[in-house]
């Protein structure tokens, strides 16, 4: 699904990746782990295509496409979501609108019909049930005024709403509680299957106890130095990462 | 072609004369540089409500207040209560060598008077595109001032002093030309004291350029006489990690008006402009400033709050100008004015003209009352409604008094306040 | 919440330029062009005005001969030649309207052709079932068609065009005309008192509550041609209407004048809603052609308790000159501002209010936003005056502006004047880029980066759409996406 090599990337000039390979099948979830300033946010924006970061070298491809080459809006269509550290701020703007603008712009893209706001309130309904978000944050603007953990629930019923085929969580345990830590685990665990992908970026473990990865990879100093199943999480918070990236 | 003001006439008709008393005479270029400030001010005549920027101070009953002859009795000068380190005095409008303090400056910090600069060769220019009537003005009949320059790296301790003082005698006019440079790495704090007696117009106009990583802190108390006409320009530069404070803390004229122009030219500079001004009677006090911001990454800041009380007026305008390309700039400005009597007034424009994108600018400007609630609540712990009310301004000119990092100077300022709202 | 989603789907969907550009072929009847006593003559007498209008126009005129144009608003353009614009220009038709069936058939096909205001059209078509909407249209200069008039006359109402006021309710007229904006106020409300040629007139009586919005539509069609509209609109003791009126014109490569003035005055307890969507042609991507709207518009608070809300979405015109004004003169009146100005390409507009506190415990809002993108120029100007006599008067003031891209302006110039010590003013005002971060957020989620765009700056301006009447909401928030095209990449 996802063939990343040889991966370079700068941001403000500075060299953050400096070869990355990283392979991820349908059905797989892989872990990056790794201290402040490895890089893994920047893997996850140069993924998701954000603007500054600069792709000096090496190649990506997704669904046989090369990734690089697509817009972040097409990227989204295409099924990737990240699932932001710091999701933004929009005044004005309702969730509801948001989200519906949103599946209906990804539904669009796949030539589906778009749904209307009864279709689309009964969908959300649905999601925001299982999920056990409350109702009124549909009302609310986006992510304005919420707390950190109403944020991430907020990201976690956008993932399920656009179903993507490969969600990038990026620190999504960061500044969570444990039970909101339940919530967002829950909602990638109801994704998961055997034709959707995930990459979680994490600093921790905590997060590994509740979406139990396939792989683990240690990043660091802009390269995955290790890789091994989810015991290498486990011997990572035993070890350190100083010790890991060591070896 | 419109008339003239009668006191721009008389300006111009008493141009010849001046011209053989003012200092240098012997040399050509100051001449014509006199005469091209002439020229400039005969077409523009004094600044009148016609013109944009002084739409809220009407300059026209200056003419029958400063005519040409001068004052008849002198009167004792108040002596200055503020003690500085070094000091330099004008008295009505010209060098005292015998009152200043300037034995035993530090290496590095040399001050002198206009007159003395000018034979040590400075030169003295009006810019092309100045448009400013009251800078050519004082270009034409520029009589004396002062230059301060603090070489490379040279931080000096202490505070240098600039004594103003006007008895009245002379009426028509202190045209003071000052200029204040700060080489690379310099550090000076410096504070003007504006104070008189009777009535007189005191223009003083002054440059000033801030080096490279150089800090200007500059006060200013302008205490002139309440029958005094007081308009003072001062343009800065600052270049690149410069820092240039201002605090101007304004109780005294007739009619006033601070008007302060910051160029920033470097990237990771500041330019802070803030000031309190505490007004009574019929007097009139504008602040006007423009901030220009012509190359990215740097800040500008302004802060100015009022007290008015009686028929008194109070004027703030200022104008954050932002150049195209110059990204990544935060300016603020928050203007603030208490109105104590029903005859007190505050006109006010804080005007932002911004042509990059990449900035965060904002103004704020508040106006009214004390706080009723809070006027209450003070009588309710059995603090009396006179004494409370103090209590209030005071509690209101806190905060930007605040901002003044010079221990002694804060101090100063707040025995001024506290001064002011005694006699209220 | 419907409306911002039926909305955004319209955003989404709309793909379209200046969709308002076509020409319409009516036979004009129009004056020679140029401007003289002559011409204010004709006009006149076209009209078949009595002799105190025209009187008033001529005083008028020679006024306006010895006034300069006005140089300090922030916007540059061409001088222009006032004798080289047409000031009358009405549609031939038979000599008088009876019914709507009598219209020119292209008008009506210009109103299908407009697409706007939604419903409007199927109001001016008779259509069965339409809502609740009366509509006076303006075209070039004179007024086409007035809808729902019988039924508004059962409650008293008059919604006429100005000119048949004139003859109707002269009484009316003669006192109000001009006692809001006299012609000695501007150089062109003086051009605007000389040579109008029609407009809206409204009177709501004592007591009512007027039953249905009332709506003009203005369209400039003929070539070379200034429409010079003049509404007045008088709100009774007691009574309330809300007023909605919208522009357009055809794309053409000279840019046409627009000078307007509207008068409202209202009375003890009335109220008035005055709401514009204004998109008048902009001009192209080179800033070629597009309409001069220097309008005029101000509203006396003269009762107690009076109220007036002007609610304003400029996205149109290539240059904006326009502060619709309240003076709060009746103890507790009320004046309110809200304003979205987008400009693009090169676009200027200076626009923004004057908030004259005459009154006790009179109170004001003002809400501007301001986007600029491209290489226009947007500039907020405002006043707010607090009399001596304005005792505990309040005013809010709330100024952002929006920035996309670096090589356009946003300028906030407020004029706050305080002579009432117990007066209270707060004025804020912000100056930012959109964000980066917003952008990419929302296409992050699929969106492209027009329609993030679109979806952020009407979040940004939903304070402002939120007062508009439904209808208009739907509109403005569909013309915010469109304003911005090309703003992007």
């Amino acid at each position: 699904m996802l063939e990343i090599k040889d991966l370079r990337a700068e941001v403000g000039g500075k060299e953050i990746l400096k070869g990355i390979n990283l392979t991820i099948n349908s059905g797989e979830i892989h872990a990056v782990m790794g201290p402040n300033g490895a890089g893994k946010s920047t893997l996850s924006y140069v993924l998701s295509g954000r603007h500054g970061y600069e792709v000096t070298g090496g190649s990506v491809m997704y669904d046989g496409q090369n990734l690089l080459d697509m817009d972040p809006d097409v990227r989204a269509c295409s099924g990737i979501f990240l699932a932001f550290q710091y999701p933004v701020e929009i005044p004005g703007v309702a969730s509801a609108t948001f989200l519906k603008t949103a599946l209906n712009a990804q539904r669009k893209f796949r030539g589906e019909e778009e749904l209307d706001a009864m279709q689309f309130l009964k969908l959300v309904r649905e999601k925001t049930k299982e999920l056990d978000i409350k109702d009124d944050m549909l009302k609310r603007a986006v992510n304005v005024g919420f707390s950190g953990g109403e944020k991430k629930r907020n990201e976690v019923l956008q993932m399920a709403l656009l179903e993507p085929k490969l969600m990038l969580l990026d620190e999504t345990d960061s500044g969570l509680d444990i039970d909101a830590l339940k919530v967002a685990a829950e909602g990638v665990n109801r994704l998961r299957s055997p034709e959707r992908s995930a990459l979680i970026i994490t600093h921790y473990q905590r997060l590994l106890d509740y979406i139990v990865p396939d792989f683990v990879h240690v990043l660091a100093d802009g390269k995955i130095v290790k890789s091994g199943d989810k015991s290498l999480a486990l011997e990572l918070e035993e070890k350190g990462y100083a010790e890991i990236s060591a070896a | 072609m419109k008339s003239l003001s009668a006191l721009a006439q008389n300006y111009i008709d008493r141009f010849e004369t001046a011209l053989e008393t003012l200092p240098g005479q012997s040399s050509r270029s100051i001449s014509e540089l006199r005469k091209a400030g002439l020229e400039k001010f005969a077409v523009q005549d004094f600044p009148n409500k016609r013109v944009e920027e002084w739409r809220f101070t009407n300059l026209s009953s200056m003419t029958k207040d400063v005519a040409n002859e001068d004052g008849a009795g002198v009167s004792a000068l108040t002596p200055s209560l503020f003690e500085t380190d070094y000091e330099i005095v004008f008295i009505d409008g010209l060098f005292s060598e015998e009152q200043s303090k300037l034995d035993g400056l530090p290496n590095g910090l040399s001050i002198s008077s206009f007159v003395d600069a000018l034979e040590n060769g400075a030169v003295f220019s009006l810019n092309s595109e100045e448009e400013r009537s009251l800078i050519a003005l004082n270009t034409a009949f520029m009589q004396d001032g002062f230059c301060i320059h603090v070489g490379e790296k040279t931080k000096i301790d202490g505070i240098v002093g600039i004594k103003f003082k006007n008895s009245g005698a002379i009426k028509n006019g202190a045209h003071l030309r000052n200029r204040i440079t700060l080489d690379t790495g310099a550090a000076l704090t410096l504070i003007e004291l504006h104070e008189g007696d009777g009535s007189y117009f005191s223009n003083p106009v002054s440059h000033i350029s801030i080096g490279e990583g150089a800090r200007l802190d500059h006060y200013k108390l302008q205490n002139e006489s309440v029958s005094a006409y007081h308009l003072a320009l001062t343009d800065v530069e600052v270049q690149k990690q410069g820092i240039y404070k201002n605090f101007s803390f304004s109780v005294g004229g007739k009619i006033s008006r601070n008007e302060l122009k910051t160029v920033i030219l470097g990237s990771d500079a500041e330019s802070h402009l803030d000031g309190a001004y505490l007004m009574r009677g019929d007097q009139h006090c504008d602040t006007t400033t423009l901030t220009e911001h012509k190359v990215p990454k740097n800040i500008s800041n302004q802060t100015y709050k009022g007290v008015l009380d009686d028929k008194a007026h109070g004027v703030f305008q200022g104008k954050i100008h932002i150049a195209p390309d110059a990204q990544q700039v935060a300016g603020d400005q928050l203007s603030k004015a208490l109105l104590l009597s029903d005859y007190a007034a505050v006109d006010c424009k804080p005007e932002l003209e911004i042509y990059a994108d990449d900035v965060k600018c904002s103004h704020g400007a508040t106006s009214g009352e004390l706080d009723d609630d809070a006027l209450f609540y003070l009588q309710a712990r059995g603090i009396p409604e006179l004494e409370a009310r103090k209590i209030l301004i005071e509690a209101f000119l806190g905060d930007v008094l605040l901002s003044i990092d010079n221990e002694k100077v804060r101090e100063y300022f707040s025995t001024r306040s506290a001064h002011w709202l005694k006699q209220s | 919440m419907a409306v911002s989603q039926e909305t955004v789907e319209q955003v989404a969907s709309v793909s379209e330029k200046y969709k308002y550009g076509f020409v319409s072929d009516i036979e004009a009847d129009t004056a020679p062009i140029g401007l003289s006593e002559d011409i204010v003559r004709f006009i006149s007498a076209k009209k078949d005005e009595p002799e105190w209008l025209l009187e008033w126009r001529l005083k008028a005129y020679r006024y306006w001969l010895e006034m300069e144009e006005p140089s300090w608003a922030k916007v540059d353009y061409p001088e222009i030649d006032f004798q080289d614009i047409y000031y009358y220009s009405a549609p031939k038709q038979k000599d008088k309207l009876k019914s709507l069936d009598e219209v020119d058939p292209e008008i009506l096909e210009v109103y299908k052709k407009l697409g706007i205001p939604l419903k409007e059209q199927e109001v001016l078509a008779g259509v069965e079932g339409a809502p609740n909407v009366a509509v006076d249209a303006v075209f070039d200069s004179v007024s086409v068609a007035t809808t729902f008039r019988e039924r508004l006359e059962k409650e008293g109402v008059i919604f006429c065009p100005i000119s048949e006021a004139v003859k109707n309710h002269p009484e009316l007229v003669k006192k109000y005309l001009g006692s809001v904006v006299p012609y000695t106020d501007n150089f062109y409300s003086a051009l605007n008192c000389a040579v109008f040629t029609d407009g809206s007139f409204v009177y709501i009586p004592k007591g009512v509550r007027c039953p249905m919005e009332l709506s003009t539509y203005f369209r400039i069609n003929a070539a070379q041609t200034g429409q010079f509209e003049r509404t007045l609109i008088i709100a009774d003791d007691e009574s309330y209407v809300s007023y909605l009126e919208g522009c357009t014109a055809p794309m053409r490569d000279e840019n046409q004048l627009h000078a307007a003035v509207v008068e409202l005055v209202i009375m003890d307890n009335a109220e008035v809603k005055y709401s514009t969507v204004q998109n008048w042609y902009p001009g192209d991507e080179n800033g070629k052609g597009g309409i001069y709207n220097f309008v005029t518009k101000r509203a006396a608070c003269r009762g107690v308790n009076s109220k007036v809300s002007w609610t304003q979405v400029e996205t149109g015109s290539a240059i904006t000159w326009k502060y619709p004004s309240c003076i709060l003169q009746g103890d507790n009146s009320v004046g309110e501002f809200y304003s979205i100005a987008i400009t693009n390409n090169l676009q200027q507009a200076d626009t923004g209010t004057k908030m004259i506190h005459l009154g006790k415990n009179t109170s004001s809002t003002i809400i501007s936003k301001g986007i600029s993108a491209g290489r226009a120029q947007s500039t907020y100007r405002g006043l707010v005056r607090m009399g001596r006599k304005a005792e505990n008067a309040r005013n809010h003031t709330v100024c952002d502006s929006l920035l996309i891209g670096d090589k356009c302006g946003a300028h906030t110039v407020p004029y706050i004047e305080n002579q009432s010590r117990t007066a209270k003013i707060e004025h804020e005002a912000t100056t930012s880029k959109i964000s980066e971060e917003q952008l990419f957020y929302c296409q992050q989620r699929g969106l492209s980066e027009e329609e993030s765009m679109a979806l952020i700056v009407n979040g940004f301006c939903k304070e402002v759409l939120q007062k508009l009447p439904m209808e208009f909401a739907v509109e403005a928030q569909k013309l915010v996406g469109i304003s911005l095209e090309g703003s992007v990449g």
